[in-house]
């Protein structure tokens, strides 16, 4: 099989410069001194002018972190982390709070504009006509800009830092932080909630479809520093929002630590639609650098009808460790998971989705899409339950993994655990590699191994791909090109 | 993840510690004695034990018997014609009577029968708490070799439990089914159902090159008891080896089975079928082992469930880098009767080789409506169609099971437990 | 026979059966004919008795006594047959071992003595080469892996075994080509007699061809909205269910 032969050979060769978005920022940033201490978490409070029962919020969550582990049951290694060897806090100097448009560092619209990410109200997405995305900008610890604001609340949308919804909505805020994911829910979500420093917040009030795609973009740029933002979406009765999360960062050599809460809440009859294109800097060929990625991202189905529906193609980090969950409480609630988790070089993902049914008749379908090269590591992890009272669940999950090459592992770990009998749950898991039958029909027909290869694991992703908002489906098409680099042109 | 060592040790660690302390044991069993006191009883914080919390469920360990060997005075009605039926009561094998013996003189010349402790080389190397436990507490066994022979000889092993107060039955046999050869072995376990005795049955296996081995297994034990059993199994080159689990719950049933492929081009084809009623809780735990190329497995399991009982299924199939052209297929369902039973269910898959065809698949749900209703719209009453429904799930389990004597031997145990449901 | 008095059924809170009325005396053959989705199928199961449907006006009369109140079982031993459009596979129960606890079931039911098993192997190879039916079918799990038209050819061997006296066959015709549906129908027209009702639902007008209805309904939302002789069918592939649509 020289095809295969020929792509383990590339994907052997694969450098660093392939990935696109390692440059850095050269700016002036304040830090907060490093190392993890009350005082370190009074100081992140302080700086973004919190009321005293945020701060004692993050006190409660940082002595209870002090008493946790690190959980180690997932298909990752790394050198344990120095959690006293970390930045918890950097921002632009010039930018400390998010502004308006005209205010924000130029160097930082620069970052962005080479990023790709349209900060410019005026400016469209390229090849879309007409589509707006409102953009909340986060660089390090905090939020630089946030797009489209004033035309969002026209409609009652609130969009903004989550930062400035501690401040300006406090009573949402304390309403719903920490009733998807408590803060003591695990070693990293707690860590998060002692430390984050910025990350968006959505409110769609009854009724609203949400008027265009909205989108959070994290950068984290400082070395040493770690990213914990914080995101709360909430969707009343009846509201529909469409949500698009991106994430890049530079090349460095150390490893950078990412640990996030997402949290989403449905009302009755209301929909989220959560995107996610996880493109961190994934470290070297030889996995040196990369970001440490350990996300808790859950979703509440808390009103009947309601429907949270996770995409996620995640194809950076240099170890991923991230579940988007859903609770399926609302009787004919529905939860959706699609992932395609891309891994190479010696990257490690392991990833899947838990989907908890406790309402009646709720409904959920997992479509999970692995894709193992290099020496890399891919593992689905995933829970599907049925408690006592959710009569008539019914799930379907879907598992493929695809090898590339032969120093690559694929697994899949799925716990499916059913309590009540009317619960139907279906899983199916299949393991393959890319037939020599369908390289060599694809060679016949004129192409080279790489465009092959790149067609046949798009083909392979596709279900996938189309739940992704029609902006981003080429884009991605393209990432999965570049991730694969070495084994797709 | 490794088991901390526990600090407050359950009564049932303290029996099972203070057995072991005053045994004059062997260095691998005193190894295996050594990891038990380390470690303890694993709980649910233990991935493989997660939902069998071993601290939790077996209470006491009570005393190994003390039961002496004898012939066999009397001889069950073995579950199928066999060429030799042998006895273990007590966990202490019987001495091999003439009575238990039918075999022509060709079988007679194909099968070696000692009692002793065998080899364990059938089983990982990897540590396991079931494992080491029936490591450390068996003392004795059947060591059985076939050799060739132009039909395959039949032994029948039957485990049965007499004493009047709750003891620990403790064995562990091995078998060498030598190149070339084929066998046939069926295993039960039987006992009480008035005492909380603990059965520890372990089996060591060894398909050799072109050696096919046809097995079942069948644990029938009294409602009160915990069974800890363990199936370590090695196949050779071009080997068949084709295992069928039959259990029936109990308290605690916890069956650990460890298969590898030592050569090229063979077959495994691993068949199980749980069924559980009352507070019963079982726990099929699996893990196969790629470890050579050009291997073909079929893993298929069904669980049954009625009352507030609880079934686990564990299943873990590995393939090692070396082992491309792999081709296993896994299928776990399960088939609640009532609204409280659980089924737990984890098939897993880690693979490592990428010319491979490897799948899974779970299913788990009631008796299908649709189907139900195309029986009752033919008049057939509920319960005679529920009945059907059931044995038609565990059917397909059971019928691809090449021994017609085997198959026969299963569906009475099936309508059995039906009937009496 | 049967007497359907203005019945009114919902699925899932929609009704579905908006006031049918139907009577059928012993020995006739009613065809029932409408556009896809009239509710011609929800009378089929409302009929045998499947519980997703739930009966919110009207009665049914079966022989004289209240069908609404007997359970799937009690029905096809008191003599109503379904053949289904979609039969149900069942994977691992062999098809003779379904035959024969059905037809045990309805005589035990009847307090008839159970069949014994040259009676039953007689009788099945009989009524199974006169519908094609081969012996290596009957040794298959129930429908699986059946061909569109084996399907049908094993509800109607069924039919013949359990001597119904009130056959409802829904789209019996559909996914048969036209061999099929002559095998079919001739078994279905063996069974005629006066004693013997039929009623037969189809969207085409072919079927009606080779089993001949004496009263043919038309179907729209959920009622009865006409209904004639044998030639009303063929005015229907003429011209269509469009007027009566509209006329519902």
């Amino acid at each position: 099989m020289p095809a295969v032969q020929e792509t383990i050979e590339q994907v052997k060769e694969i450098d660093v410069d392939k990935y696109k978005y390692g440059f850095v920022t050269d700016i002036e940033m304040e830090l907060a001194p490093k190392g993890l201490s009350e005082d370190i978490v009074r100081f992140i409070s302080a700086k973004k002018e919190e009321p005293e029962w945020m701060l004692e919020w993050r006190l409660d969550a940082y002595r209870r972190w002090r008493t946790m582990e690190e959980p180690t049951w997932a298909r990752v290694d790394y050198p344990k982390i120095d959690f006293e060897d970390l930045y918890y806090y950097a921002a632009p100097k010039s930018s400390p709070g998010p502004k308006s448009l005209d205010e924000v560092d130029p160097e930082l619209l620069e970052t962005y504009k080479k990023l790709g990410i349209p900060l410019n109200e005026q400016a469209v997405l390229a090849g879309v006509e007409g589509a707006r995305v409102a953009v909340d900008a986060v660089f390090d610890s905090v939020s630089v800009v946030t797009t489209f604001k004033d035309e969002l609340a026209k409609s009652g949308v609130i969009f903004c830092s989550i930062s400035e919804a501690v401040r300006e909505h406090p009573e949402l805020v304390k309403k719903y932080l920490g009733s998807v994911v408590p803060s003591t829910d695990n070693f990293y979500a707690t860590l998060n909630a002692a430390v984050f420093s910025d990350g968006s917040f959505v409110y769609i009030p009854k009724g609203v479809r949400c008027p265009m795609e909205l989108s959070t973009y994290f950068r984290i740029n400082e070395e040493k520093t770690g990213q914990f933002e914080r995101t709360l979406i909430i969707a009343e009765e009846g509201s529909y929002v469409s949500y698009l999360e991106g994430c890049t960062a530079p090349m460095r050599d150390e490893n950078q630590l990412h640990a996030a809460v997402v949290e989403l809440v449905t009302l009755d009859d209301a929909e989220i639609k959560y995107s996610t294109v996880q493109n961190w800097y994934p470290g070297d060929a030889e996995g040196k650098g990369g970001i440490y990625n350990f996300v808790t991202k859950r979703g509440d189905c808390r009103g009947k009808n309601s429907k949270i529906s996770w995409t996620q193609v995640e194809t950076g980090s240099a170890i991923t460790w991230k579940y988007p969950s859903c609770i399926l409480r609302g009787e004919n609630s529905r939860g959706e998971f699609y992932s395609i988790a891309i891994s190479n070089g010696k990257q490690q993902v392991d990833s899947g989705t838990k989907m908890i049914h406790l309402g009646k008749n709720s409904s959920s379908r997992i479509i999970s899409k692995g894709i193992s090269a290099g020496r890399s590591q891919n593992t689905y992890r995933g829970l599907v339950s049925a408690h006592r009272k959710a009569a008539g669940a019914r799930n379907f999950t879907q598992c493929d993994s695809l090898l590339i090459g032969d120093q690559c592992g694929a697994h899949t770990v799925p716990y499916i655990e059913s309590k009540n009998s009317t619960a139907v749950f279906e899983h199916e898991a299949t393991t393959s590699k890319i037939s020599d039958d369908q390289m060599f029909y694809c060679q016949q027909r004129g192409m080279s191994d790489e465009e092959a290869i790149a067609l046949i694991v798009n083909g392979f992703v596709r279900d996938v791909i189309q739940q992704l908002p029609m902006e981003f489906m080429a884009e991605t098409q393209k990432l999965i090109g570049i991730s694969l680099e070495g084994s797709v042109g | 993840m490794t088991a901390q060592p526990q600090k407050i040790q359950t009564q049932g660690e303290t029996a099972l510690l203070q057995q072991l302390a005053v045994l004059d044991l062997d260095p691998t069993r005193q190894a295996a004695a050594d990891r038990l006191k380390l470690n303890g009883l694993p709980h649910r914080r233990v991935e493989e034990w997660k939902y069998t919390d071993l601290r939790a469920l077996l209470k006491d360990v009570p005393q190994l018997s003390k039961a002496k060997r004898t012939a066999a005075s009397s001889v069950a009605k073995p579950l199928i014609p066999a060429d030799f039926v042998l006895t273990v009561v007590d966990g202490i094998p019987q001495e091999i009577s003439a009575a238990g013996t039918t075999a022509s003189a060709e079988a007679k010349k194909a099968v070696s029968i000692e009692i002793g402790l065998g080899d364990a080389s059938g089983f990982h190397e990897k540590a396991n708490t079931n494992v080491d436990l029936n490591m450390a507490l068996a003392s004795s066994g059947f060591i059985v070799r076939f050799s060739k022979s132009a039909t395959p000889p039949v032994v029948f092993i039957d485990h049965i439990v007499s004493d009047a107060d709750a003891v620990t039955a403790a064995c562990r046999h091995s078998v060498v089914v030598e190149k070339g050869a084929q066998a046939v072995l069926v295993e039960r376990f039987s006992g009480p159902d008035d005492t909380a005795y603990v059965a520890s049955a372990g089996l060591s296996v060894i398909v050799e090159d072109g050696a096919k081995l046809t097995h079942a297994r069948v644990v029938t034990e009294g409602i009160q008891s915990s069974h800890l059993g363990t199936i370590g199994a090695r196949i050779g080159s071009e080997a068949v080896y084709e295992p069928f689990v039959m259990t029936l719950g109990s308290h605690l049933v916890r069956t650990d089975v460890q298969i590898t492929f030592d050569g090229e081009r063979s077959h495994l084809g691993i068949r199980g079928a749980t069924l559980v009623k009352g507070k019963d809780h079982t726990d099929m735990t699996l893990e196969v082992d790629h470890a050579s190329p050009n291997c073909t497995s079929i893993e298929q399991f069904k669980s049954v469930i009625a009352d507030e009982a609880k079934a686990v299924f564990q299943g873990k199939i590995m393939v090692k880098q070396i082992a491309q052209k792999t081709d296993a297929k896994m299928m776990s369902q399960g088939l609640l009767l009532s609204e409280n039973g659980e089924f737990l269910n984890k098939p897993e898959l880690e693979i490592f080789a990428d010319d491979v065809i490897c799948g899974h698949g779970a299913t788990c749900g009631d008796i299908d409506e649709d189907m139900l209703f195309y029986l009752l719209s033919r008049g057939i009453p509920r319960p005679i169609a529920e009945t059907m429904m059931v044995q038609a799930f565990v059917a397909e389990a059971i019928e691809d099971t090449e021994q017609p004597a085997i198959i026969e031997a299963l569906e009475a145990i099936l309508a059995d437990w039906l009937a009496k449901r | 026979m049967l007497e359907i008095k203005n019945l009114h059924a919902n699925v899932d809170g929609n009704e579905i059966l908006r006031g049918i009325n139907l009577t059928i005396k012993p020995g006739e053959v009613h065809a029932i004919m409408g556009p896809n989705g009239s509710g011609k199928s929800t009378l089929s199961y409302v009929l045998a008795g499947k519980d997703d449907y739930e009966i919110t006006e009207g009665e049914i009369l079966f022989k004289g006594e209240n069908l609404l109140e007997m359970s799937p079982d009690e029905r096809a031993a008191a003599g109503v047959f379904l053949a289904f459009q979609y039969p149900i596979e069942i994977p691992g129960v062999a098809t003779m071992t379904f035959l024969r606890t059905a037809m045990n079931a309805q005589r035990k039911a009847r307090g008839e003595a159970e069949l014994n098993t040259p009676d039953f192997m007689k009788i099945v190879k009989q009524k199974a080469s006169e519908l094609k039916v081969s012996p290596e079918m009957l040794k298959r799990p129930l429908n699986v892996g059946f061909s569109g038209g084996e399907k049908k050819r094993n509800e109607i061997m069924q039919m013949a075994l359990l001597e119904p006296s009130l056959c409802v066959l829904d789209e019996t015709d559909s996914g048969l080509d036209i061999d099929a549906l002559r095998v079919v129908s001739d078994g279905v027209n063996a069974l005629r007699s006066p004693e013997r009702s039929m009623l037969v639902i189809t969207h085409y007008q072919r079927l009606l061809d080779h089993i001949i209805p004496d009263v043919v309904h038309v179907m729209s939302a959920g009622k009865i909205v006409k209904s004639g002789g044998k030639e009303l069918a063929l005015e229907l592939e003429e011209n269509g269910y469009a007027d009566y649509v509209n006329a519902a």
